[in-house]
């Protein structure tokens, strides 16, 4: 299973899906949007535009399902769902 | 007395017609931000008000709350740290649920003066809601 995350360093509710994903001992692949290479950044919003269909954060890629914003539940769901 | 003034924060006029004074300290009815009277001689002429980085950004989004009666979430504090840092990586106090640090994305946003929080319940980020009870889709938690 993989788990990638798009954030931004300084929004909260990415700030507290880090939080969780950190608490619930989850390895993910964090890609901090604002602080990114600009060639790096460009293509993660691509990327959170394709998934989502608009440029909200934070975005939480399990395999391939999609969960948009901080939903703990929806993503210890997900979680279960893709091992 | 009727002065037209524009905000230096958000750029948006509007006409204030209390007597007045240099120094006089005003709030834009638009943003919250406090604007300072430089001058009302020959012309009326104001500036932002030099304040710390963390008092101009409380005192901007509590009086932009309680001029249009919303409420914060839970999150206040970490919105604040947010702005702060987009202020002192990025020059002001852009939404930090956003990536683009346009004026249009200064707090608050130009989508939330133009009325998201009434339609959506809520500003894009959450910091700004309707209160309980009234209407709105609620909180989703992404921004």
């Amino acid at each position: 299973m993989t788990v990638k995350l798009y954030a931004l360093s300084t929004c909260p509710h990415c700030m507290k899906t880090k939080q969780f994903l950190n608490q619930h001992g989850i390895v993910y692949d964090l890609v901090d949007v604002d602080l990114a290479e600009q060639e790096i950044a460009n293509r993660a919003l691509a990327e959170v535009q394709r998934l989502t269909g608009r440029q909200s954060f934070p975005v939480i890629l399990v395999n391939d399902k999609v969960v948009l914003g901080f939903k703990p539940e929806e993503i210890l769901e997900t979680l279960r769902n893709e091992k | 007395m009727k002065n037209s003034i524009t905000c230096p924060v958000c750029g948006v006029a509007f006409i204030y017609r209390d007597e007045t004074a240099p120094g006089a300290v005003l709030i834009c009815p638009v943003c919250g931000a406090k604007i300072e009277v430089a001058a009302v001689t020959p012309e009326f002429q104001v500036r932002k008000l030099l304040q710390e980085p963390e008092a101009e950004i409380v005192e901007r989004i509590d009086n932009y709350a309680r001029l249009r009666g919303y409420v914060f979430n839970e999150d206040r504090a970490l919105f604040i740290k947010g702005l702060l840092t987009k202020k002192s990586r990025y020059g002001d106090f852009f939404c930090p649920c956003r990536y683009q640090n346009i004026p249009e994305n200064l707090c608050p946003c130009v989508d939330t003066r133009s009325g998201r929080v009434r339609k959506e319940g809520r500003c894009l980020c959450g910091l700004f809601n309707l209160p309980a009870g009234e209407s709105g889709q609620g909180n989703d938690n992404k921004s």
